[in-house]
């Protein structure tokens, strides 16, 4: 607890302290360690008020899982149990040391109804995942030892480090170049301010970076092909670091998922309470027969609006080859994954890309080059790979946009280089919203949106009367099913 | 919706008014006549598009789900089963109580895209049909994950 509450503190004022510190005169120092320890006492008082104020049981008649918390305002959580989606248990790297663990509780209701316990013991930890989860009484309390039960069976999935490796270097390559690439551009800045500042002049740097251009250049494109490379050498290592030792385990009634190299991650969950799992793959991963999979389960509706992902509401499974795949899909829906009939999109479905992917850009960069800044016009050579490139992947996108229905499953299939299918069962639907613009009426044409907890699932440029059909059965098959969604 | 872009109208007037207030230099006469006369289109423009919207929205109570449609150049239809309704409000605002109208609002889990507002319905009418809703539906538990929060619905 005092770990936990140490590092709130460090993350709220790390900015005032570190702007502090780097003022601080040599003469302030005794006192700045004053403070500190002042600091510290303080946070340990709170850190102790904390944990004599949270406490947390298991209401067996009300199935009800209540956890009581605060030192000022007391706070009182009762979680239905057939409500909780999933408990995850995770370690992180101080935890570790000190040899706990901590308790997460996900429910599909909104943001507040979510439990985090922070620091908890083995023992209790898997009593607490029996229990909740599974719902079912363990023999007897003195019988569950702390040997892991999952030790005897089989793992499901265990991803391997060199499947790790192929996800590590094929995928998620975006995010690690924007930083690395804002970490170049700030360095640079910094750099060239510093150079001018004490150094040179700046018309002697320019007249240097003039005289010596065909090595800068190469300086260049050195440093490009540098970028490109630390680039995959950094998702490369954060794949391995955070799903190594990938686990799936089938429990009774729930998937046990573990990860982890230095913080330990682990999520039960209830494949009932899927709502929408998606597989995509790149073009190169499909070589590599491996692919990524995501879970996805109902998600409060202030979590969608912030824009940012919870983290537990999307269950990421890295690298699973195609066999993998199929017996995961097994797993979650007790029975096989077949796709139906087919639908097509519409050639209308082009446009759009057309449009806004070739025409705008080209066209933009065509009057750039004419009216703003004429030295663009060396790079006009380039528009035709350009066209090229854009209208292979119009072409691509448009021939792996399909929705495949049957009495089971909903599969949305789509994408150009990472190609992606989406699944969901049709009683997982919370409400259906067609669209058809005034220009679609006579050539039947219209989009429909699924919508679900875990997000909506959109298909454009259908046929119209096919799928007004399709929606039709679908509601039918919702209002007269009794299967829950959650 | 017309009320609103009154009041929309004459803020932009109001606006317009204080500008020219605030701008030194005098402008020429027609200055002041067109920008007014502008707004006043804009305005008519306005009113004339919501009565078109208006025509095109409706809603259907069947047996077993509830429709809403609307939309000028793309109809759009938005079906909620009652078996997928999280829980029913039915809204009044202050222009809409002068009128004795009322909004019923629908909402799902499926998030703020396929939840739906039903506005400018009799009060009576609203009330009814939430009546109905919530006597007829079968509120499986699994269907009220919010059932600890007291949804305020000021029918007084």
């Amino acid at each position: 607890m005092f770990t936990d509450t140490l590092q709130k503190f460090v993350r709220a004022m790390w900015v005032p302290l570190f702007i502090a510190l780097y003022r601080m005169p040599a003469k302030a120092i005794p006192f700045v360690l004053l403070g500190a320890l002042g600091i510290f006492a303080i946070i340990g008082l709170v850190a102790y008020l904390r944990y004599r104020n949270f406490t947390f049981f298991l209401d067996e008649e009300k199935q009800e899982f209540v956890v009581q918390s605060g030192v000022f305002s007391k706070n009182k959580l009762s979680i239905r149990l057939d409500k909780i989606q999933q408990v995850n248990i995770n370690q992180s790297v101080i935890q570790k040391l000190i040899g706990v663990y901590s308790l997460n509780v996900d429910t599909a209701g909104s943001g507040d109804k979510e439990v985090s316990i922070k620091a908890i013991d083995h023992h209790s930890a898997q009593i607490l995942k029996a229990r909740l989860l599974e719902r079912e009484t363990p023999v007897a309390e003195d019988e569950v030892t702390d040997q892991e039960p999952e030790v005897a069976q089989k793992p499901l999935l265990k991803i391997s480090l060199a499947s790790l490796l192929k996800v590590g270097l094929t995928s998620n390559y975006r995010r690690s170049l924007a930083v690395l690439v804002a970490f170049f551009f700030t360095l640079y800045d910094n750099i060239r301010d510093f150079v001018e500042s004490e150094f040179l002049g700046e018309e002697e740097l320019e007249r240097y970076i003039n005289q010596g251009s065909s090595f800068g250049f190469s300086v260049f494109l050195a440093v490009f092909f540098g970028l490109f490379i630390l680039t995959f050498l950094v998702t490369l290592i954060r794949t391995i670091i955070k799903y190594y030792d990938f686990q799936i385990l089938k429990q009774k009634q729930s998937l046990h998922i573990s990860y982890g190299l230095f913080a330990k991650k682990n999520t039960l969950l209830n494949p009932k309470k899927a709502q929408i799992v998606s597989y995509s793959r790149n073009f190169f991963q499909q070589k590599m027969n491996v692919l990524k999979m995501r879970i996805k389960q109902a998600s409060s509706q202030e979590v969608k609006q912030d824009g940012k992902k919870n983290e537990s509401s999307v269950i990421e499974i890295p690298g699973a080859d195609t066999f993998e795949k199929e017996q995961i899909l097994r797993v979650i829906y007790d029975k096989a994954v077949e796709k139906g009939t087919v639908f097509n999109p519409n050639y209308r479905y082009v446009f759009k890309g057309v449009y806004f992917g070739l025409l705008v850009p080209v066209v933009a960069f065509l009057l750039a080059g004419f009216f703003i800044n004429k030295e663009l016009q060396s790079f006009f050579l380039l528009i035709p790979l350009y066209v090229v490139v854009a209208l292979l992947f119009i072409y691509l996108g448009f021939k792996n946009y399909r929705l495949f229905v049957n009495d089971d499953f909903i599969i949305k299939k789509s994408g150009a280089w990472e190609v992606q299918h989406e699944i969901i069962e049709p009683h997982k639907i919370q409400a259906i919203t067609t669209q058809q613009f005034l220009w679609h009426k006579r050539s039947d044409v219209g989009h429909v949106i699924l919508h679900t907890a875990a997000g909506n699932i959109r298909f454009r440029f259908a046929n119209f009367t096919q799928i007004n059909q399709k929606i039709n059965y679908w509601l039918y098959q919702i209002e007269s099913s009794d299967k829950s969604w959650m | 919706m017309a009320i609103n872009i009154s009041i929309f109208i004459v803020f932009l007037l109001l606006g317009f008014g204080v500008l020219s207030f605030i701008i030194p230099e005098v402008m020429p006469i027609w200055f002041y006549v067109l920008i007014p006369l502008f707004i006043l289109l804009f305005g008519g423009f306005l009113l004339w598009i919501n009565r078109i919207a208006f025509k095109k929205r409706g809603y259907a109570l069947r047996e077993k789900d509830l429709l809403y449609r609307s939309g000028i150049l793309a109809t759009t239809t938005t079906i909620v089963p009652f078996n997928r309704i999280q829980h029913i409000a039915v809204n009044e605002g202050v222009f809409s109580r002068m009128y004795g109208l009322a909004a019923l609002e629908i909402y799902t889990a499926g998030g703020n895209s396929s939840d739906l507002t039903v506005s400018g319905i009799e009060r009576e009418k609203a009330i009814s049909i939430k009546e109905f809703l919530m006597n007829n539906i079968n509120f499986t538990s699994d269907s009220m994950p919010k059932d600890e929060e007291n949804t305020p619905t000021p029918e007084l």
